[in-house]
C-alpha cells in the first residue's frame, strides 16, 4: 500500500522531533547530576592548593584594582587571617604556547609563599616543564618590596637577584608564568601597599 | 553462530583495526597521544560513545526513516558525546583540559558514524553492540600504544612515570605533531607487516591459498 506524500513528511518529522526530544531530556537528566558549580569550583581549588579555609577578598572596591597589568590579569582574590596575613591570587599571564595560562599564587607577609598550576594546556613534557615545581621554585621566597619592580625572565643563567631562568625549550610558556607572578607582584604592591607605580 | 559473533568482536581490534588498518579518526589520533594516559581517554570515550549509538541506531533502524537517518545518527551520537562530555568534566577535569576541543569533535568522528551507517543500521542489537566494543577496543589499543611510544621516546616516561633519567636524552620532536606522523606511519606499516605476516602463515595449505587468491581476484 503506498502511502500518501503529507503523512511520509509529516512522520519523519515526527520521529526526528521524537528522537531530539528524548536526546534532550536525556542530556538535561545528566547535565542536572554532573553540573559544576564554576566559582564553587575555584574556591574549592583554592583552599586544596592553600591548605586552609579562605574568605573572598573583601574591600570596598572588591578586588579590581584601577592597576593595569602589562601582560597578565588578576582573574579572582581570596585572603585569610590565619597566621599572618595571606592572599591567594588566581592569576593569568599572556605568552603561552596556547594562549594564556592561569596560576594560583600565594602570597603570606608579603612574601611569596607558593605557586602551582591552575589552568594551563602546555605541551605534556615541554612546555609543561614551566608549570612544575622546580621552576616555579625559582620565583618562592621572594619578599615584595614596593620598589620591586617584578621578575626578569633570562634564559641560561641568572645574575641580578630578580631574574629567574627560562625552561629551555619553553620559553613562551617559561613567558606566560612570568607574567602572571608578576601580575600578583604589581597586584599586591598595588592594593595592599598603596603603591601606585 | 558464537564463532561469527567472535569474528564480530575481534574484526575491529585485528582485521579492520580503525587506527591501522582503516586509517579512520586520524585527526584525534595525532593531536592527543601526546601521552599515553591521553590516547587511552580518548579511545575510552570513543568506545563508549560507539557502544551506545550502535545499540540505540540498531533499536531503532526500523523507526527512523531512510531519508533523515544521517541527521537521526548524528542527533544520537551527538547526544552521547555530550553526556561523555559531561561526566568527563565533572569526574575527570584534567583529562577532560588535555583531551580539550577533540571531545567534542567525537561527534563527526568517521569511526563512530562509519559504524553507524555500515553495520549498525542493518545489523540486530546485540551483533551492533559486539561490533562498538571491538572498534572501540581497536581504537584504544592503537591510541594507547601511539600514545606510549611518542611519550617513552618524546619525554622519557611511561603513563607520567619518568623512567631513570630517560628524560635527559628524550627527542622532544616526538611530542610535537611532526613526530605524530613518523610514530603512526612507522607503526601503521610495522602492523601491516605482522598481519602481513600471519596472513601468509595461516594460509600455507596450496588449495587455501588459491581460494584466497580467486577471492581477491
Amino acid at each position: 500500500m503506498r502511502k500518501s506524500l503529507g503523512y511520509e513528511i509529516f512522520m519523519t518529522a515526527l520521529v526526528l522531533v521524537v528522537i531530539a526530544g528524548v536526546a534532550g531530556a536525556l542530556l538535561g537528566f545528566v547535565n542536572s547530576v554532573t553540573y559544576v558549580d564554576e566559582s564553587k569550583l575555584l574556591t574549592e581549588k583554592a583552599e586544596a592548593f592553600f591548605g586552609g579555609k579562605l574568605d573572598p577578598y573583601s574591600s570596598p572596591e572588591g578586588f579590581m584594582a584601577e592597576t593595569t597589568y602589562d601582560h597578565g590579569d588578576v582573574i579572582d582574590v581570596f585572603q585569610s587571617q590565619k597566621g599572618g596575613e595571606s592572599y591567594v591570587l588566581i592569576v593569568e599571564g599572556e605568552g603561552a604556547y596556547k594562549g594564556t595560562l592561569r596560576l594560583l599564587v600565594c602570597i603570606t607577609n608579603g612574601r611569596i609563599e607558593k605557586i602551582a598550576k591552575y589552568e594551563a594546556n602546555e605541551t605534556p613534557g615541554l612546555g609543561s616543564k614551566a608549570l612544575e615545581e622546580s621552576y616555579f621554585k625559582q620565583y618562592c621566597g621572594k619578599v615584595i618590596t614596593p620598589d620591586f619592580k617584578g621578575f626578569a625572565l633570562v634564559k641560561g643563567e641568572t645574575h641580578a637577584p630578580d631574574e629567574v631562568s627560562a625552561v629551555s625549550g619553553a620559553s613562551k610558556s617559561s613567558t606566560a608564568v612570568t607574567n602572571a607572578v608578576n601580575a600578583a607582584v604589581k597586584w599586591y604592591q598595588s592594593r595592599i601597599k598603596g603603591v601606585a607605580r | 553462530m558464537n564463532n561469527k559473533r567472535l569474528n564480530i568482536l575481534t574484526n575491529g581490534v585485528v582485521k579492520s583495526n580503525p587506527t591501522f588498518r582503516l586509517v579512520l579518526g586520524t585527526c584525534p589520533t595525532l593531536a592527543v597521544t601526546t601521552q599515553a594516559i591521553n590516547g587511552l581517554a580518548m579511545g575510552a570515550a570513543v568506545t563508549f560513545v560507539l557502544l551506545c549509538s550502535n545499540v540505540m541506531i540498531s533499536l531503532l533502524k526500523r523507526v527512523i526513516p531512510d531519508r533523515v537517518r544521517i541527521p537521526a545518527f548524528v542527533v544520537i551520537i551527538a547526544t552521547f558525546v555530550t553526556v561523555v562530555q559531561m561526566i568527563m568534566r565533572r569526574y575527570m577535569s584534567s583529562l577532560y583540559d588535555a583531551l580539550g576541543v577533540f571531545l567534542p569533535l567525537i561527534v563527526v568522528n568517521c569511526i563512530i558514524l562509519a559504524r553507524a551507517e555500515a553495520f549498525a543500521s542493518c545489523n540486530p542489537v546485540l551483533d551492533s553492540a559486539l561490533d562498538g566494543i571491538g572498534m572501540g577496543f581497536g581504537f584504544t589499543l592503537s591510541l594507547t600504544f601511539i600514545g606510549i611510544v611518542r611519550e617513552l621516546l618524546g619525554a622519557g616516561s611511561f603513563f607520567g612515570l619518568p623512567i631513570g633519567s630517560l628524560g635527559n636524552i628524550s627527542m622532544t620532536v616526538f611530542i610535537l605533531p611532526a613526530g605524530g606522523f613518523l610514530v603512526y606511519g612507522t607503526l601503521m606499516a610495522l602492523v601491516n607487516y605482522l598481519t602481513a605476516l600471519a596472513d601468509n602463515r595461516k594460509y600455507v595449505h596450496p588449495t587455501h591459498k588459491a581460494s584466497e587468491k580467486e577471492a581477491k581476484v
